[in-house]
This record gives C-alpha cells, structure tokens and sequence, in this order.
C-alpha cells in the first residue's frame, strides 16, 4: 500500500503534505507523468482511494458530491484499518471516520461545517489552497483532451457528467474506441496497471466484489452497485480490461464526480480556507468564468453558473436565492451604503403620521419636524448672534440663514428629531436581549418615532386621509415572458396611479384653495421612500405622475370656475389659473396612452385605445372560435 | 361649486331623458347647501380632532346640509367613532367626502328611489349609519364626473350593442388593472329587446330568475336590491378590459358562478358579450369606502367585518379556489349592516392550478435534511461571515416561475418567494394585512412598490431569522444585511403599539385588542401550514369569545346605542 510506486500524485491531492512544491513540476514539465500518475491512482485499491475521499471531502467538498455519493458503493468497513501511515499523515481528517460510509462522513462533514469546525480544523490552509488551485489549473489544462467513454453510468448521471465535461471542453466517446482517454465506469475498476501481470488475482486486500460483468450492469441503475455481483476474475473483453490494455485510463464514476466536482465547485468552495486571500479565490472564479465562457457554454450546468463571475456586493443588500441555484435569484437589490441608516433607501419603518404607511416617509411630518428644528435652530442662532453682534437682525435675513444651516434635503425624520428637544422618541428595542452570538453585528433594530398625539396636530391635508389604493398586479401566465411581465405590471401601476391620484388630487386642491387662507403653507403628496429609478414601475409612476395631476387640478380647477354664483371666497386665487385652463384642457382630452399587454395577440402595446383597434386585435375579437367556450358559459348565466 | 358642467353636459345627453331632470333640480339644491358646509370642515380639521365632545360642533355643521341630506339620505360617518389615537380626525374627512357625494346627483336618485324608506326626511343625526350610503370607491363621490370617464362610458354605451338598452351607466366606481366598474342603473325593460342582444334580456330579470335561495341572499346581503318593479336597481357592471384573453375571463365568471350560493360573495346577475367586449354584472353593493373608516374601527367593528370576511373565505377555500387579490377594496363592507361581500375573481384560481411541488409540501425533517445539505447552503458555509458575497453578473438560469398575482402589500411571503404550490392560505395572509392596518390604522400598512420592498418591509417586522425559515421551507436561502432588519425583528404588539401612536397612558394593548392581535398571530404566520385557515380563524377566541375592556365596551355601547337610537329613529 505505501508503495512508493503507487503513491498519489500530489497534484491531485488537495492536502498533501507537500504539495506546494510538488506540483509545480507534476503540472509544469511533467504532463504526460502527471496523467500516468493519475490512472496511476485510478488504479490503486479502493481503500486508498476512498481514504483520498475521505479527507478531500471534509475540505473542500460541496453538495453535488452529497447527492452523488449516497449511490455510491458502500464502503465496507473491513477496509478502512488499511491506510498507510503516510495516508494517515496526508488525510488529518481521516480518523475518526472510520466505519461510516461515504455519505455519512459526508453529512458529518456538513454538520461540521455548519458548526463552524471546519475552519478550525484546516491548519494550512493556503498551503491547500495552492495546492487545490494548482491542482485545478492542471487538470483544466488538461480536460480538453480527453474522450471520455462511459460505462454503466445511468442516463442521469451521464448527462450530468456530460455537461460538466463539456463545460471542461472534454468529449464523450459513445463508442469504444482507441479516441477514448478515459473509460468512467460504475464498476469497481480494476486492479492497478503496476500489478498488470496479476491482473487476474486481485490484491489481497481486495478480497471483495470486484467488477462485475458488463451485461449485467447495462441494465442497472446505479444504484445498484451494492449488489455487485463477484467476481474473481478479470474478463479479458472487459471494456475496462481491454481499455487498460490499450493505455486508457479508467476512471469510477466518482472520481470522475469528484475531480470535476474539485475542478468546477470547488474552486469556489474551497474560498474558506483563505480568509486572507480572497482576491486570488476571485480571481480564481473570473478565470473559470472566462474558461466556461470560452467554451461557448451556453446552457451550463446550474452549478458553475453562479461563478462566471460575481457582483460583489458593497452596500447593504437582500438576497433571496434558490438553495440549489437551479435559478436565478428570487431577489436580490443592493443598496448605496449610508453613515446613517434612517437615510437608506430601503423600506424602513419611517415617521408617519397616524393613518398612513409607516413605511413611507410623511413630507407633512416632516415638514412639520423640520419647521420644529428650524425654530429650534433659528432661537439657538439667534442667541448667538446676539452675542456676537447685538445688532438686530431681520427677519427674513435670519430665514435666509437658517435655511442656509438647514438646507432642504431628504432628511431623517430621527435626525430631525435628534433637535427637537421636546420630542419623545419611542424606541422600542426587543432586541438588546438577543445580542449574545452577534456581537457587534447584531443590528440594532428599533423604531423611528412617531409623532406623539398632541405633538402633532397640525393641519392636515385632506388627501392625505386617502392613500392610494394599489392595484393587482404579478399576473403570471405560461405565455408571457418576464419582461412582459414587468411591463405590464409597471403599466397597471400607471394605471394605477391615475385612477387613484385625480381624486386625492382633486381633494388636496381644494384644501390647498381652502387652506390658503388658514395657513398656507402645505406638503404635497408622499414620495415613496424606496423609489428606485431603477424599478421600472417607480420610474413610470415617476413619469407619469404629473399627467394625472395636471388632469385633475384643471379639472378642479373648472369646478370651482363653474360655481362662481356661490361666490366662494378663494375664486379670485384661482382666476389666474383659470386663465390657462383651456390651453391645459386640451391636454387633458387627449388621453395618457395606456400601454399594457394584450393577453389576446400576445403582444405589448404601447396605447391602449390604439391597440384594441389594430387589424391583429380586430382580427381575434372577430373570430368567433375563440369565443365559444365563453359563450357557453354566458348562455347560461343568461338563462340562469 | 364643483359641477364640471361640461361633464354633466355630456352625460345627461347619454342620459335616458326622464332622470336628467331630476339630476339637475337635485344637483341645484346640493350646491347651496353643500358650499358652506364643506367650508367649515376644514377649519373643523385645524380646531379639533374629533371627539364625541364635538360632536354637537360637527352636527351644526352638518345640518347645514340638512334639506338635502334628507332627499339623499347620504351620511359617511360611522356613529361611535372616537378617532382615539388619532390627530386626523376622520370625521372631517369624511365630512368632505360626504358633501361631495351629497352633490352626486346619481346618488341621490339611488338613494331615492332605492332607499327611500330608511331615509327620514328630517334626521338629526349625519353620522348615521344608514349615512354609510352609496358611497363608493372613490370616483363616484366624485361630485362631477371625470371627462375621461364620461368619454368612456360613452364608449362602452356606444359599441356595446343594447347595452343602452338595458342600463344607464352612471358612474365609475372602480379601476382596476383587468377591468373598470361603473355603477348602473337597471332600466326597466319593454319587453322589445331588438337585435342580436336578445339573448341579454335576462340580464334585467335575472334577479327575478335567480334561484330563490340565491335572490333572497342577494337581496338581504347585497342590500342593493330592494326593488320593486317600478325602481331602477342599481348594478355593477364590470366592463372586463378587451385585452384580457377569453381564457381568463372565462376563469373569472365560471369561478364566480360557481360561488354563486354564499351571501358573503357578491353574485353574478349575468353577463354578456359584445365582440370582444365583455361586461359581468353584479348586484351594487351598498358600503363604505375603506379609507374612510380604517382609523376609527372599534375593535367590536373588526369583529364583524372580520367574520363576514372569513366567512367569505371559507366559502370560497372550501370550494378550493383561492381567491389572490383579497384587500379591502375586494371586499365591500356596509357597515350599517356588519355585513360585507367579496368581490373580484378576476385573479382567483384553483388550488393546484399549475402546482409544482414545492420543498414546503415535504414533511419537515426531510426539508430540513434537504434545505442543510443543499448547493447553496453548502457554499454559503465557506462564506467567512456565512454570507454571500456578491451574485452572478449575466445570470443566464431560468427565473423561478410562479404565480405571484396579487395586490402588492397584500402579498403572502410564498407568493414573494414564488412558492410553487401556494395554497388558499395566502389569502389569509392578505385578510391578516387588512387586520393588520386596522389596528395600527395605517392604510396601506405595506407600501411594498414592488417584491422586493415588500419582502424588506415583511422582514423589518418579522426579522431575519424568521424570513430565512420562512425563505428555507420553500427551498431558498434568505440574506441581508440591511441594518434595519433585526435578527429577531418585533413582536406584532409593539408594532401596533407604535404605529397607532399611543398616547403615553396607553402603551399597552387593550384587552379586545390584545385578543385581536393574537388573532392576527395566527394570520400573519410566515408558514402557510401554520397559519390559521379560514374555518380555524372564525373558531378563534376572537369571534367565540369576545373580551373586552371597560372602555372599549364603553366604546362599544355607546356605539350601539347610537346606532339604535338612529335605526328606531329612521325606520
């Protein structure tokens, strides 16, 4: 067993001892020796290969292994007592998993991890590490030139592998031939090449089933492989025997899993063992991505997907992500970092007056903040002018100036109250409690204040006690693509808005009118908190806002021009605008185009109107075949 | 003072002849007494929050509208109300709300015509309950009528064949992104009905030709119908948008029709079609305006809506449809009489309609065994701070799919996460919402613009470690770092507690809205298989044991009793 004939090549162990220095030269000069090493360790006795495993795993191996392994050949116990002292030394991780099957260790290994062992474990790590990458970059080098043909691997698996391969620029052979490098089986390889002169007796520790014949693994899955059927001999046609012959290296399915799994994965997963050197673990995932790119790997398996290449993230982030990463994100959206996080755009619980959403930012609240602070700010400056210079000042020179000092700005409502000295901010924390394993980053969370009843009664405008009401939206059918989707979704948001805003408008215009006389001063509307250009639906509603608005205030606008006989007290503030009003009512007849999804052509449109009178549109309206089945249903409702 | 003549113009030319008279006396007698009254309320607003101490002030005011009132029978102010937490004063709000629709003169027709007997010629009391109207979605209080709308309806009168025939579009009283709803009078019909429409006639009678049971339920619950021969009835009549494929609009009216036998579902009267032009109508239902009452809703007032709601929607669940767009403006309350209909299918659908297994339908331990040893679990381990640290540039996988249909901030956490097999139980998820903002009178309680939002603002409450729980058992890892999302996040408590805007005195729950929020506990529970369904949520303690504090019955009583004193009054 410790042979040094037969030790493995270093290149392919990810811990060796010394493997920093090793594959320099396996990689760089010896490539042809560096392949013999491999069918070399091919062909080792399983208990040797399985103790590679079974210290690769705990390092760096990820999930797929998981899923692969627990159809792999059980390995029997009577094996493990074998390895080599040397073995010993290489697999640190090797004791203490004896008796337990691949799998098994396998989910150990997870457990381990999950339990933040692993790192500890791993004492040189970026020693592993360059032996992992240098590993990587041989065998990546070397992919291209393999043909691979499999043997009893079952259409799954096969199917798997052969995306993984391809993605490596590697072939399958689908028939045997002398183009094959490779021969992956589900049977037990045979004995290696050093023993080839006793190809027939199998070494004495491999007392155990050995290959069985091909016809009869043809037909079985994979799974089957625990039911190996013995045999003590080597057929001489074996594919593998004859593969061997002819200078093949034979590969079990899972070293084929597991150098691919190493190769792909890996280079990913193994990020952890390099706390400190994460630039060169990226750099790592770019080359992968530009080596898959290469390869034109359009549909590539779901798992490398992920590393073609990242967007780190710097700010403040949500990522909602599928836990086999089959698919894109469920979400993900980041956010520009902020000193303070009341000033970050996400949706936060806010200031917001009683009625309205407490996740929206309230202008009238804040407004109303603001005026405190400035009062605030104006008394505090005042005293300091006056010590400086008793002069008097005027007043509108001490607007100017605290407007200066208090510039308008998207404020935060809890910075804003920081100054006002009266205010009781209601900071409820559940969480200081919870602070045990987070440390410094659990956050903190709390509420920003809220307005004290008496604190805040000010003068509100009536729109406000109407917030819009959102329509439905996220319609889903096989027929539309996302993007469709989205549009149309951002269309009906547009929608929307117009259907909700003309009346809170119209309600705030008359207030304002009313107002005018009372007060004054008035806040317009609430500007969602998390407006993101970037949402296409913002922007829209962003965009089409003012139409609406304009629509409706001519409208009101007309109203009250037509209700002068009541002589309303405020109709002289409006005759100016009136004046303008038929240059805007000619606006307002020409309606928004409504774009939208026609669920019937299948098609966006751009105008709504415009559309349901399109040849295409009139077309399927007209054609009485797609009505039908609904007519039946209308026939009986009239009848009912 | 608001009639856009031009507008009106327009539509009494629409108009059949015999009502436009009356609109105009009637829209004549709302100007006079409608200006100064909608004057004074907003110096209402500025003097005092409303209290029942005012409530002598708000009467004066009020019965400057008087005359009119009493022809309209139009009040939108729920009796009882004390807006306790609130600076707002939801009176005055609806004070102008109230005027406006005062002046609508299809409102006043209605309420004539259909209302008549519960309206007292002289009522002292505005805020009555019988004052919660015809009020509608907010356009048709809308004192004139949008020009758009005017344009549109006259569309639809114009290339709907018979249509005009059969009814006299009023108003819009609802848009939404599949449909609009415009309120209509049924026209009493000749017995000629010309045309290909002849197959629509039963459209007029179809109350009449409704199974007993069902018209007796319509006309109790709907409380639109009490008609006799010689009275429009007033109906709804959902102009379904040409855009939509027949497939779905077969969806909607089979669903409807199939649900036709709960008094908790607005039935459908009947449909028809005009090329590609649909209209569904439905009985109107008379209720109030959400917005109008979120604020001020006794906890004893949630208990009504809430039963009638769940009652809904166990009908609706048993018959294993979801319904999807459950908010309060689908579901249309009349306050007066505690009872309230669901409305829209448009986005309903069976169970199990293009169900794919989700890793949420597997039994918890193998989710668990699944969801550690997955792909992305496993590489997130050898994340330093088991964190992602950025995500794929051009990402070329599919996109999850599922159906996500809904109303945003009314949305399941499944339905955000694209569960795909989502079940009846995110609609009650979406009822927990509508509790949700009643007790912390916000309206909405989620702005959610879009998923993601939405998805943040759930975790801002919920905290991380739930919504990974959550994101987990449908096979998904959730990350954050948003400072604002705590680990643990908040206790539905405190956020009432906050969001109401206690005074200091009362930063703690009352009893009735203790109970109410443990309630909501088993609304707003992140995992579906958890969460109440709608047969469990109306066997709650909520509605089988109702507790309450001495204030809140005070509150209650006091309601009541108002409310008796108006019903012996007005009838």
């Amino acid at each position: 067993m410790a042979h040094p004939s037969r030790r493995m090549p270093l290149a392919s162990l990810a811990n060796a001892p010394n493997s920093p220095h090793r594959p320099l030269t396996n990689s760089g000069s010896k490539r042809p020796r560096s392949l013999a090493n491999v069918s070399q360790q091919e062909n080792e006795p399983p208990q040797k290969r399985l103790a590679v495993e079974k210290n690769e795993h705990p390092s760096k191996r990820v999930a797929v292994e998981t899923k692969m392994r627990d159809t792999h050949p059980p390995v029997t116990p009577q094996r493990q007592p074998q390895p080599s002292v040397a073995e010993d030394r290489v697999f640190e991780r090797g004791h203490g998993d004896s008796g337990s099957t691949a799998f098994q260790r396998k989910l150990v290994a997870a457990r381990d991890k999950s339990a933040g062992l692993r790192v500890t474990k791993n004492v040189d790590l970026s020693t592993k590490e360059e032996t992992i990458r240098t590993w990587q970059k041989h065998y990546r080098r070397l992919f291209p030139s393999f043909n691979f043909y499999f043997d009893g691997v079952s259409e799954e698996a096969r199917s798997r592998f052969l995306r993984q391969i391809a993605s490596l620029g590697a072939k399958e052979e689908k028939f045997f031939s002398k183009a094959v490098t490779h021969i992956v089986t589900t049977r037990h390889v045979p004995t290696d090449t050093k023993n080839a002169n006793d190809a027939d007796h199998p070494s004495p520790v491999e007392d155990h089933p050995q290959t069985i014949n091909p016809s009869l693994l043809e037909k079985n899955p994979r799974g089957h492989m625990a039911t190996n059927v013995r045999r003590d001999g080597m057929n001489q046609m074996d594919i593998l025997v004859r593969g061997k012959e002819m200078g093949m290296k034979i590969w079990a399915a899972e070293k084929l899993q597991r150098v691919l799994g190493s190769i792909l994965e890996d280079s990913a997963g193994h990020g952890h063992h390099a706390r400190g050197s994460t630039h060169t673990t990226r750099h790592q995932h770019e080359d992968l991505g530009q080596v898959l790119r290469n390869e034109k790997l359009g549909t590539a398996s779901e798992r490398e997907q992920p590393f073609l290449s990242l967007v780190s993230f710097k700010g403040p982030f949500i990522y909602v992500h599928d836990m086999e990463e089959k698919y894109r994100p469920t979400m993900v959206r980041e956010y520009p970092k902020v000193a303070r996080r009341s000033d970050g755009e996400w949706p936060q619980f806010r200031s917001a007056s009683v009625g309205k959403c407490p996740f929206v930012e309230d202008l009238a609240m804040k407004k109303e903040i603001e005026q405190e602070r400035k009062r605030a700010n104006l008394a505090a400056m005042q005293q300091q002018q006056q010590r400086e210079q008793q002069a008097p000042r005027t007043r509108s020179h001490m607007t100017v100036q605290s407007t200066k000092a208090d510039p308008p700005r998207r404020a935060s409502p809890r910075k804003a109250l920081g100054v006002v000295p009266n205010n009781t901010a209601m900071d409820v924390d559940v969480e200081k409690k919870d602070n045990r394993d987070h440390g410094a980053a659990e956050r903190q969370s709390s509420f920003p204040p809220m307005p004290e009843r008496p604190a805040f009664e000010f003068v509100r405008p009536a729109q406000l006690h109407m917030p819009r009401e959102p329509a439905a939206s996220g319609i889903q059918r096989s027929n539309l693509t996302s993007a469709i989707q989205s549009q149309m979704i951002s269309s009906t948001a547009g929608t929307g808005v117009k259907a909700g805003t003309s009346k809170e408008v119209h309600h705030q215009l008359k207030r304002q009118v009313l107002e005018r006389t009372h007060t004054g001063s008035l806040s317009v509307g609430s500007i969602p908190s998390s407006h993101r250009m970037n949402d296409l639906a913002g922007a829209l509603k962003t965009v089409r806002a003012p139409a609406p608005q304009r629509a409706a205030k001519s409208k009101a606008q007309e109203k009250l021009g037509g209700i002068q006989e009541e002589g309303e007290s405020h109709a002289d503030d409006l005759a100016a605008e009136r004046a303008m009003q038929s240059t805007r009512r000619k606006k307002v007849v020409k309606r928004d185009p409504k774009p939208g999804y026609c669920e019937n052509c299948r098609d966006k449109y751009d105008d709504f109107e415009e559309h349901i009178v399109s040849r295409k549109h009139r077309k399927f309206a007209m054609t009485q075949s797609n009505w039908t089945e609904l007519d039946a249903l209308l026939s009986q409702l009239q009848a009912s | 003072m608001k009639l856009a003549k031009t507008a009106k113009g327009l539509l009494k030319g629409l108009a059949p002849k015999q009502s436009e008279q009356k609109t105009t006396k009637n829209s004549k007698t709302s100007k006079t007494s409608q200006t100064p009254n909608t004057s004074r309320t907003p110096r209402h607003v500025v003097l005092s929050p409303p209290d029942p101490r005012n409530r002598p002030l708000r009467e004066a005011a009020r019965r400057a509208a008087e005359a009119q009132r009493a022809a309209t029978g139009k009040a939108a102010v729920i009796p009882g109300k004390r807006p306790r937490h609130d600076m707002g004063h939801p009176a005055t709000a609806i004070a102008i709300h109230e005027d406006e629709d005062v002046s609508l003169r299809e409102t006043r027709r209605l309420d004539k015509s259909a209302t008549k007997e519960m309206v007292p010629p002289h009522s002292e009391e505005e805020d009555s309950v019988e004052g919660s109207c015809y009020s509608e979605e907010s356009e048709d209080s809308e004192d004139d009528i949008d020009e758009s709308v005017v344009e549109d309806m006259r569309k639809l009168e114009e290339n709907f064949k018979g249509i005009s025939q059969r009814y006299r579009l009023i108003n819009r009283i609802g848009e939404g992104t599949f449909s609009t709803v415009y309120k209509a009078e049924q026209l009493p019909q000749p017995d000629e009905i010309d045309g290909p429409d002849e197959n629509v006639e039963p459209a007029d009678d179809s109350n009449p030709d409704m199974p007993p049971s069902k018209r007796r339920k319509t006309n109790a619950a709907v409380g639109m119908a009490r008609r006799s021969r010689r009275k429009p009835q007033m109906v709804a009549l959902k102009k379904i948008y040409v855009t939509s494929s027949p497939h779905r609009i077969l969806n909607e009216l089979e669903l409807l029709h199939e649900l036709r036998d709960s008094p908790y579902i607005c039935p459908l009267l009947t449909a028809f079609r005009h090329l590609d032009q649909v209209v569904a109508v439905l009985p109107y239902f008379r209720h109030l305006d959400f917005r109008l009452y979120y604020r001020d809703f006794l906890v004893n007032d949630m208990r009504h809506y809430f039963r009638s709601l769940f009652n809904g929607l166990w009908h609706v669940h048993k018959a294993g449809i979801l319904h999807r767009d459950i908010k309060p403006t689908n579901f249309l309350y009349d306050h007066s009489r505690r009872e309230g209909v669901l409305v829209d299918f448009g986005l309903a659908e069976r169970q199990g309609t293009d169900w794919q297994p989700c890793l949420c339908t597997e039994a918890k331990e193998r989710r668990r065994e699944k969801f550690l040893n997955s792909f992305a679990v496993q590489v997130l381990q050898t994340q330093p701070d088991l964190i992602s640290t950025g995500y794929p540039k051009s990402d070329s996988r599919p996109s999850r799919r599922a159906n996500r249909a809904g109303t945003r901030g009314f949305r399941a956490p499944e339905v955000l996460l694209k569960c795909t097999s989502q079940t009846t139980k995110i609609d009650i998820w979406s009822a927990g919402v509508i509790l949700l903002t009643l007790l912390a009178r916000r309206f909405p309680f989620f702005n959610s613009a879009d998923d993601v939002d939405a998805m943040i603002e759930m975790a801002s409450i919920f905290g991380r470690k739930k919504m990974q729980a959550v994101a987990a058992m449908h096979g998904q890892l959730f990350e954050t770092n948003i400072e604002t999302i705590g680990e643990r996040g908040f206790t539905l408590d405190k956020i009432i507690i906050w969001a109401s805007c206690r005074e200091k005195d009362h930063e703690s729950l009352r009893a009735g809205e203790a109970q109410a929020v443990s309630f909501l506990q088993g609304l707003l529970e992140l995992d579906a298989n958890k969460r109440l369904s709608a047969k469990e949520a109306l066997q709650h303690e909520f509605f089988t044991a109702p507790v309450e504090d001495e204030e809140e019955r005070a509150e209650r009583e006091a309601q009541e009793a108002l409310e008796e004193a108006e019903g012996t009054r007005r009838y």
